[in-house]
């Protein structure tokens, strides 16, 4: 019993709290509008949990320092577009720049010089927060830099497929359909490939999965189309599932994260290993920064607040800081998933935004003492 | 040879003149006007009592408490909600122990009973009692009046008695830390948690000691800001951690603990607060004051590293 | 009788197996016991059980002290009926002072304040008695090890113990360390104090004990009379390393070819706890091609420093010399280009580093040798589910399948899944650290003919084994380490306990 407990121990507690909040909203929350809003509103949680997750998958790492960061992006990307007039592309570049250049400044301190991750990271946190509400100060007098470039705009947020809310945007289920499809047949080639069979299990997730692309499919024909962040969020999630289960590098960190001294052994090189995971995460957190910076058409100095405190209870909930094992991508989408629904479920029954500070709290507190609970039975 | 001795022993010293120079210079002399310098020890006083307490916790195996910045919101709105009632501010400052406490009880035993993370645990900390700040307080700014808490911890009325709970606080972890049994347990703790074991050292016990000590610093804190500024707001108190955090590494703490001294906290938050003003006084805004924060403290916690590099061993 | 303490059929059992069979152990007072055996022979485990640090209730058996039973649960109770145990691994905090680490746990003064004078005083006297001319005050971090080691026991006897045990005392200190310690010991006696020494340094217990008594696997082989400190060594070693001749080596049929595989020239490894000295000095020695190579040493000799060392400086060492593997000079720095050099090293603790016991085996296998399963930075699964298949096959490891979490296999099969993943690594040279230490005998003598295997296709080995008999049942050639240097070299047809005890005690005799 305790087995299954814990191997499906995400699974079971999003379901039911989905299923809390399907009672307490009296299944409002299962409205297309609601549905996609989740998505809409909460794709940050979704991109940095999974950068997130790499970055704590190897033991006392971990970054806070991405909410201000993100804040950090989004001022500088209105400074590159709409003060130095630069064009998309290159903002974007350069943008990817300071992502992988303050990736790799913590990365190293964290890495080589044995400094650990929640200082060097809270000097982020308190930087760039700073950093950016100065930039978006110095170049406005409102107190947010508008005039972002349309080409961006439409590269980071609004609708593939758009249409018009009321009526049934059938691209938008057809998309969905054929990027479901996409990924089954990947799958199943993939499988065959390894030289496993294809269990009844398998045949359920695939089923699973075709059900749940046409739902939201269905609910994004509803109200207007694909955003683009959920299509961002599928390129990041997938790319990186891939990348762990295929790629020989992949590999390695995913041996590192479950035992550090055995991986040197085996001839890992486990610091440049670690920097990646924080490359990693800050590239995660300039893509959110775009993606945020799109949506509200300006630099805000409130992009970000509380975005490493959501990120890291998406993966206390998803069991990802202290399980380190497998799927990780899968139980880390989960856990910000369900930060999601909590996040909308709340809002729906107009619940304070301090009560959501206050179950947000106390969610990861139970998610973690749970973890260790189920830990340390394991030892004995 | 001798003067790298020398300023090797001393670099703290060192580097607080030299930055108490650099900003005399910086703000033309304005740095030692006497308000400014009255203004340097009263905005700050906040940074030595909850240094002082976030020393003891991270003396203990690096540990930290990034909630006690949200924990002096909830408590200054507790007490405000409760003189506003009519309750007197003795009482008030009771109350504020008392959840001062019972946060440090409820702290000590995740982390040191269960063995949580600290940083999880304060920061889903900092979240909860941030939401219940926020609520007893309704998006108001309270007002304190009360007369007696005013002339405990506040400087209107003509009395100073507020200074002795900051020196009290100060001089509670110098107690600690030097001359008690149970600091030289902390430091044994911090520096070797297995010859702890073995001495028969229990570190549910000393953990929960160090959080609750804390949580009291907190309540002395929360009343010390509330009786300087007669205010309670919502947003009170969300640098604290850091700044406290930051006093302490700038000091010399040693980030994974068994490593400090009080003396060298209380310098750091002497530089933490000289930087902070002279910053303001050259006119630069809050933000560029984070940055500058932030880089001092990675760069304390890095020279930190450099300093005891003897032959380290690799991992 | 004057019997201080005696022990009764002390009996233990860990998951693993039984440490200790029915002991019955007993000491006078004032006497300075001996006790010797090898690696995992109870010694250890009888004294953790004696000083309290295994409760009782978890061992069976009974032990009385000073004529009164003894049902300690924790350190503490043992120390309050007078028996103080000085651990092999320094318990010290390196950032706080002499006087502090002495009384730890144990503070003079009342319950608030630290009497510091009457502390620094207190800890003069008894840095007196141990001969240790340092400042109460001085931090333990800026001590050597050998002046640690005196901390450690004026710390045991700052608890004015009846009964002091020794457990190592010396293990990584030098011969000056030791007269000191002799002295201090003889000191103690004429105070009354009863002592018991561990130590694998036979010439150390031969010097100091009146009894000596003998451990293996788990049972009392004898107590011995060692009053005119001229016991027989021979008889010793024999008690100790003995093994029934009764078991079986597999028919070696490898043929030791005259090309060289490994040669290390030379070879030195810092010390890090002496500042300027050296762990290993002068270390040369040949591997040839399809030879098995055994390297023999008590513990602390330096075995595993050394292959480590050689290992791509995996232990982080700093290390001197010239290693050549078939005739080309290597600088290894890293355990990625020991591997790419063809070198493979099967860790001594398969738990801790050897294996990631949360993935499976199929992961585990090919870890060393993902490049091999590597196209394009892309992994194939399908090759690599191949490779796994073959490998459990060959190694005959008992799973359910491939996919099988290695933290559910038994021990033996744990240590195949780890030979395996680095023969997957195609070495030229494999270097085996206790490859069989916790195995039963069916698994063991399937890891023999792996690796007569291996040599007899040309591979070069280098053993390490506590383990004499097997050893002896395995190699070509013996390489015997002490202290840190090549004493001894053996051909199979010299083997003999005898010869090779002789080379380890030479290094002492030499210093």
């Amino acid at each position: 019993m305790k087995k299954y407990l814990r191997l499906y121990s995400t699974e079971i507690v999003f379901i039911l709290i989905s299923l809390s909040f399907i009672l307490l909203t009296s299944a409002e929350i299962l409205r297309p509008m609601n549905i996609t809003a989740i998505f809409l509103q909460n794709s940050y949680i979704f991109i940095l949990v999974v950068g997130m997750a790499i970055c704590m998958s190897v033991k006392d790492n971990i970054d806070i320092s991405i909410g201000s960061f993100v804040c950090f992006i989004c001022a500088m990307g209105g400074v590159f577009m709409s003060i130095m007039k630069i064009n998309t592309l290159l903002s974007i570049i350069l943008l990817l720049i300071l992502g992988i250049m303050w990736g790799c400044l913590a990365g190293y301190i964290i890495a080589y010089f044995n400094i650990p991750a929640w200082v060097t990271t809270l000097g982020g946190y308190l930087a760039f927060r700073g950093l950016g509400v100065a930039l978006i100060r110095q170049f406005s007098n409102t107190g947010s830099i508008v005039g972002i470039n349309d080409s961006f705009l439409k590269l980071f947020s609004g609708k593939i497929f758009p249409s018009k809310i009321g009526s049934f945007g059938y691209a938008s289920l057809i998309f969905c359909l054929v990027l479901a499809s996409l990924g089954i047949i990947y799958k199943i080639l993939s499988i065959r490939k390894e030289g496993s069979r294809i269990t009844s299990s398998m045949v359920i997730g695939i089923a699973a999965a075709y059900l749940l692309s046409i739902w939201i499919g269905i609910c994004f024909a509803l109200t207007g189309g694909v955003p683009v962040s959920f299509i961002w969020m599928l390129i990041i999630v997938c790319t990186t599932a891939v990348w762990i289960d295929k790629t020989s590098e992949g590999r390695r960190l995913l041996m590192l994260g479950a035992n550090l001294e055995n991986a040197r052994i085996a001839g890992v090189d486990t610091k440049r290993a670690v920097l990646m995971t924080y490359v990693f995460m800050s590239l995660c957190a300039t893509v959110t920064g775009c993606i945020v910076l799109a949506r509200f058409h300006a630099s805000s100095s409130y992009a970000g607040v509380n975005f490493e405190m959501d990120t890291i209870a998406a993966c206390a909930v998803g069991g990802v800081s202290l399980h380190g094992g497998k799927q990780k991508i899968f139980k880390a989408v989960l856990g910000a998933a369900m930060i999601g629904v909590i996040n909308l479920g709340l809002s729906l029954l107009g619940v304070d935004m301090n009560w959501q500070w206050i179950i947000k709290g106390i969610t990861i507190l139970i998610a973690v003492t749970f973890d260790r609970y189920l830990k340390k039975d394991r030892f004995e | 040879m001798r003067i790298r001795a020398f300023m090797k022993k001393n670099y703290l010293l060192i580097a607080l003149l030299l930055v108490t120079v650099f900003f005399a210079v910086a703000t033309k002399g304005k740095l030692f006007y006497s308000g400014n310098v009255k203004n340097l020890f009263l905005q700050n006083m906040y940074v030595y009592i909850l240094a002082s307490g976030m020393f003891i916790c991270i003396l203990t195996g690096g540990n930290t408490d990034l909630s006690c910045g949200s924990a002096v919101c909830l408590m200054g709105a507790v007490a405000g909600r409760l003189m506003e009632n009519g309750f007197n501010g003795v009482t008030a400052f009771m109350a504020m122990l008392l959840i001062g406490i019972m946060i440090g009880i409820i702290h000590g035993y995740l982390i040191g009973k269960m063995e949580l993370p600290s940083i999880i645990v304060t920061l889903a900390g900092m979240s909860i009692i941030r939401g219940i700040a926020n609520l007893l307080l309704g998006g108001y700014t309270l007002s304190i009046t009360d007369e007696v808490f005013l002339r405990l911890f506040g400087l209107s009325k003509g009395y100073y008695a507020v200074f002795l709970f900051v020196l009290f606080s100060i001089m509670a972890a110098v107690y600690i830390s030097e001359f008690a049994p149970v600091g030289k347990h902390i430091y044994a703790l911090g520096g070797n948690g297995e010859a702890a074991k073995t001495s028969g050292i229990n570190k549910t016990f000393i953990v929960m000691f160090a959080y609750i000590f804390m949580g009291i610093l907190t309540a002395i804190a929360a009343a010390v800001v509330c009786g300087r500024t007669e205010t309670v707001g919502p947003g009170l108190g969300e640098t604290y951690a850091m700044d406290a955090i930051a006093a302490c590494f700038i000091g010399g703490t040693s980030v994974s603990g068994g490593k400090g001294r009080m003396s060298g906290v209380i310098i750091g938050a002497l530089l933490m607060g000289i930087i902070n003003q002279g910053m303001s006084i050259l006119g630069l805004s809050v933000n560029w004051q984070g940055v500058i924060k932030g880089v001092v403290l990675v760069m304390a916690v890095l020279s930190g590293y450099f300093l005891s590099r003897k032959g380290r061993k690799q991992k | 009788m004057n019997e201080l303490l005696v022990m009764k059929d002390i009996t233990k059992d860990f998951s693993g197996g039984r440490a200790l069979d029915n002991v019955s152990f007993s000491i006078f007072k004032g006497e300075i016991r001996g006790l010797i055996g090898e690696n995992g022979a109870g010694k250890t485990t009888l004294m953790n059980i004696l000083s309290g640090n295994y409760p009782y209730g978890t061992y069976q058996g009974e032990f009385f002290f000073s004529g009164k039973p003894c049902h300690f649960v924790s350190p503490k109770d043992g120390e309050k009926s007078g028996i103080t145990i000085i651990h092999q691994e320094l318990s010290l905090v390196q950032g706080m002072s002499i006087a502090d680490n002495l009384f730890l746990g144990n503070e003079i003064g009342n319950r608030f304040f630290v009497d510091r004078k009457k502390t620094f005083e207190e800890t003069e006297k008894i840095l007196k008695l141990v001969g240790l001319d340092e400042s109460p005050d001085t931090l333990v971090e800026e001590l050597g090890a050998g002046k640690q080691q005196l901390v450690e026991i004026a710390k045991a006897l700052s608890k004015n113990p009846e009964l002091l045990i020794l457990d190592e005392p010396t293990s990584s200190l030098g011969q000056e360390h030791f007269e000191k310690l002799s002295e201090l010991m003889m000191n103690l006696k004429s105070q009354g104090k009863t002592m018991i020494i561990i130590s694998h340094k036979l010439n150390e217990i031969m010097k100091v004990s009146d009894r000596i008594t003998i451990l293996r696997d788990g049972k009392i082989i004898d107590t011995i009379d060692n009053l005119d400190k001229n016991a027989d060594e021979r008889y010793l070693i024999k008690g100790m390393a003995g093994h029934d001749i009764s078991e079986l080596y597999p028919k070696k049929t490898n043929k030791v070819s005259d090309e060289i595989a490994l040669k290390a020239d030379h070879y030195e490894i810092e010390s890090e706890r002496r500042k300027g000295a050296l762990s290993l000095k002068d270390i040369s020695f040949v591997i040839h091609k399809g030879e098995v190579v055994g390297l023999y040493g008590l513990m602390a000799s330096g075995r595993s420093k050394l292959v480590k060392s050689l290992f791509g400086r995996s232990n982080g060492f700093t290390a001197r010399g010239n290693v050549e593997i078939y005739g080309k000079r290597v600088e290894l720095k890293t355990p990625k280009e020991a591997i790419e050099a063809g070198i493979a090293y099967v860790a001594e603790d398969r738990m801790k580093t050897g294996l990631s016991l949360e993935r499976n085996i199929r992961e585990n296998m090919t870890l060393p040798g993902l490049e091999k399963i590597t196209i394009r930075g892309l992994l194939d699964k399908a090759e690599e589910k191949m490779v796994a298949r073959d490998n459990v096959e060959h190694f005959q490891i008992k799973a359910r399948s491939y996919e099988q979490d290695v933290k559910e296999l038994s021990g033996g099969n744990q240590q195949k899944v780890m030979l395996s993943q680095w023969f997957y690594t195609d070495p030229k040279i494999l270097i085996l650290d206790e490859p069989t230490k916790g195995i039963d005998v069916g698994a063991k003598y399937e890891i023999y003919n792996i690796i007569n295997e291996y040599a007899a296709s040309g591979g070069a080995v280098l053993l390490i084994s506590s383990d004499m008999s097997e050893i002896f049942g395995l190699s070509d050639r013996i390489y015997v380490l002490s202290e840190g240097r090549i004493t001894g070299e053996l051909d199979r047809d010299e083997f003999s306990a005898d010869k090779v005890m002789t080379y380890i005690l030479k290094e002492d005799q030499l210093s």
